[in-house]
């Protein structure tokens, strides 16, 4: 009896416990986010859980007694269950469902078989998952993998293309170009730059500057590597027979730093030519012209000396009007000759330290007699303790001071006054030169250093002039280092100034050729 | 004794000019119209003292003043550039040659080329 009640009690337990389980399940059943569903053997949906109904789209009623096949493709759906038959359970089959409103949502199968005691199956519980959002993302991902990839791509062809472009410009270059590293080693040489130093790049390329100078056609080119590498410049370089190279080397900065040097061979062989073509043109004219008026020059001179006999007064005036228009077209011509030269950029000859005073002394006793056909007075207040000795070249400066003293003689007034001033400020020689002559108009104040510049008030007392005086004066003191200004006042008269450095670093010498 | 000098010029008025200046100040005058002439004239003459001029015909003065420079018989002549070429290079290579002075035609009168002349003659 006692062991009656015992197993009685015992299945009561029991059955308690499976209630609750039975109710346990039912509530995972029921509110679990996933959708569920149980189908009989032959695929009509018994059971439902409200996920479910949720993603399908149709009312519980509706549901029950559905085939699950109108929520599938047939086909897909039959392999499933014929899988879950076979295997014991399906995991994650991937498929497309059906819902009411959307078709073809992209889901996962999971499947497991319901069955008796006998073993016999009762259906299937199913559940799906549902992965648009997955693959929607899965996509997205994707195609974000694919611009960026693309992009990628893109940027790649670009970079690529513009290196072909860089390429076919640098190769096809109509200069020379050689490219040096930050070490001096070469990077790069273009065809052009093979063919004006007679190389192969094949041979130079990835060398170290050192090398590079042993073999022949490079070295002077090396050398003018070597000398400056730190700024811009530019040399001229005679490369072989007919051939000047203008080379300009310029410093690649990344940033501040230095990260290598561009090398540009420019053929200026043929603009040396027509330049020294000219230069020897010029100076031939100046020698056929010259020629002629040496002889006019010196035959009215021995008359006017009376060598060839006694003269009147009246023959006297005029033979001296004739032997200084002859004059100025010497100074002409020596003025043209001078400003050819200047544009040249091969002016200053012989540099020596040269006392300034003395060359002021000697420019202005050739004035003598000048200023006193003239009644004027020229005074020179110079320093009385000693002025240094400056590097110059005298024969130019003497011109300068020649064309300076010139204007203020010529260009003044009768029994006019010219002073000459010469000090010595800090590290540099002032001189100027002050007269009491006609000034020059305000309103032409800006052009008096510009090539045939003549002040109109000037051309209409003397038509002498060739108006190449302050051009050619400027250009020496510049091309000492100096520096030249003026102040002028209308009928009052006009100071020129100009400072010459005593240390004298800025010269700009002869261009050599 | 009268002073002689040869003037290698290939201009007759020039060569007129000075011939009547230098004839008036007394000298005897031997004139070249070209470098050969005036190379022969300068051994043949021993002249005191040459006035060349660069420009000439056939050989140039530069020629002429190295050639004289070279030859023993002519070496100690003083010789005198009397030239329109002015540029500085050519100055200088003629005094390098051995020119006791270079005078610029059309920057001098008569007068001073006389003197320069006779300056380099009291040497």
């Amino acid at each position: 009896m006692v062991i009656e009640k015992q197993k009685k009690d015992k299945i009561s337990i029991l059955l308690n416990d499976l209630d609750s389980l039975q109710s346990y399940i039912n509530d995972i059943f029921t509110f679990a986010p996933l959708p569920l569903c149980f189908i009989g053997p032959s695929g009509v949906i018994l059971e439902a859980n409200p996920a479910f109904i949720k993603f399908c789209g149709f009312t519980f009623d509706e549901i029950i007694g559905k085939a699950i096949e109108d929520f599938f493709k047939k086909k897909e759906i039959e392999k499933i269950i014929k899988e879950t038959k076979k295997k014991g359970s399906v995991e994650g089959k991937e498929t497309d469902f059906f819902s009411r409103t959307e078709k073809e949502i992209p889901c996962q199968v999971f499947a497991r078989p319901r069955k008796d005691e006998s073993n016999n199956i009762l259906g299937y519980f199913l559940s799906i998952v549902d992965l648009t959002e997955i693959k929607r993302n899965q996509r997205e991902a994707r195609a974000a993998l694919i611009n960026i990839l693309e992009d990628i791509q893109e940027e790649r062809d670009k970079a690529e293309e513009e290196k072909n472009k860089t390429l076919a410009i640098v190769t096809n270059f109509a200069d020379g170009i050689l490219v040096f590293d930050k070490t001096n080693s070469l990077l790069l040489i273009n065809p052009k730059a093979e063919q004006f130093l007679e190389v192969k790049a094949e041979d130079i390329v990835l060398k170290p500057i050192l090398k590079l100078s042993k073999i022949s056609s490079l070295a002077s080119l090396v050398k003018i590597l070597r000398k400056k590498t730190k700024e811009v410049s530019r040399e001229e370089l005679e490369a072989k027979e007919n051939l000047i190279l203008e080379v300009s080397i310029l410093p690649v900065l990344r940033g501040k730093e230095k990260i290598g040097s561009l090398v540009i061979l420019h053929d200026v062989t043929r603009e040396k030519l027509i330049e020294k073509m000219k230069s020897e043109f010029v100076s031939l004219a100046a020698h056929q012209l010259r020629t002629p008026l040496s002889t006019i020059k010196w035959i009215m001179r021995m008359i006017l000396d009376e060598e060839l006999g006694i003269i009147n007064k009246e023959q006297r005036e005029f033979l001296e009007d004739g032997y200084e228009s002859n004059e100025r077209m010497i100074y002409l011509i020596n003025d043209l000759l001078n400003v050819t030269r200047i544009e040249e950029g091969r002016f200053l000859y012989e540099l020596t330290p040269t006392d300034i005073k003395e060359i002021i002394e000697s420019t202005i006793d050739s004035f003598k007699s000048e200023a006193k056909r003239r009644k004027i007075k020229i005074e020179f207040r110079k320093p009385k303790e000693k002025i240094v000795k400056i590097i110059l070249d005298s024969g130019k400066i003497k011109i300068a001071l020649n064309n300076l003293i010139d204007n203020a003689v010529r260009y003044n007034v009768s029994k006019g006054r010219v002073i000459i001033t010469l000090r010595q400020i800090g590290k540099e020689i002032e001189v100027s030169i002050k007269d009491s002559g006609m000034g020059i108009p305000k309103n032409q104040q800006s052009r008096v250093f510009t090539k045939f510049f003549r002040g109109v008030n000037v051309m209409r007392t003397d038509t002498g002039g060739s108006g190449l005086g302050l051009y050619i004066a400027k250009n020496i003191i510049e091309a000492h280092g100096g520096k030249i200004w003026f102040d002028s006042e209308l009928n009052k008269g006009t100071t020129f100034y100009f400072k010459l450095p005593i240390k004298n670093k800025k010269i700009i010498w002869q261009k050599k050729y | 004794m009268a002073k002689k000098i040869l003037v290698i010029e290939d201009d007759k008025f020039l060569r007129k000019v000075i011939k009547r200046k230098f004839l008036g100040e007394g000298y005897d005058l031997i004139e070249a119209i070209d470098g050969e002439k005036g190379i022969i004239a300068a051994r043949d003459e021993q002249p005191d003292i040459i006035l060349l001029d660069l420009v000439l015909p056939e050989i140039n003065g530069f020629e002429v003043l190295t050639r004289l420079k070279k030859d023993p018989q002519t070496s100690k002549i003083p010789i005198i550039i009397l030239s329109n070429l002015g540029e500085e290079e050519n100055v200088k290579k003629g005094l390098e040659l051995g020119a006791a002075d270079y005078l610029i035609k059309a920057n001098l009168d008569p007068s001073e080329i006389f003197e320069r002349v006779e300056n380099i003659l009291k040497k």
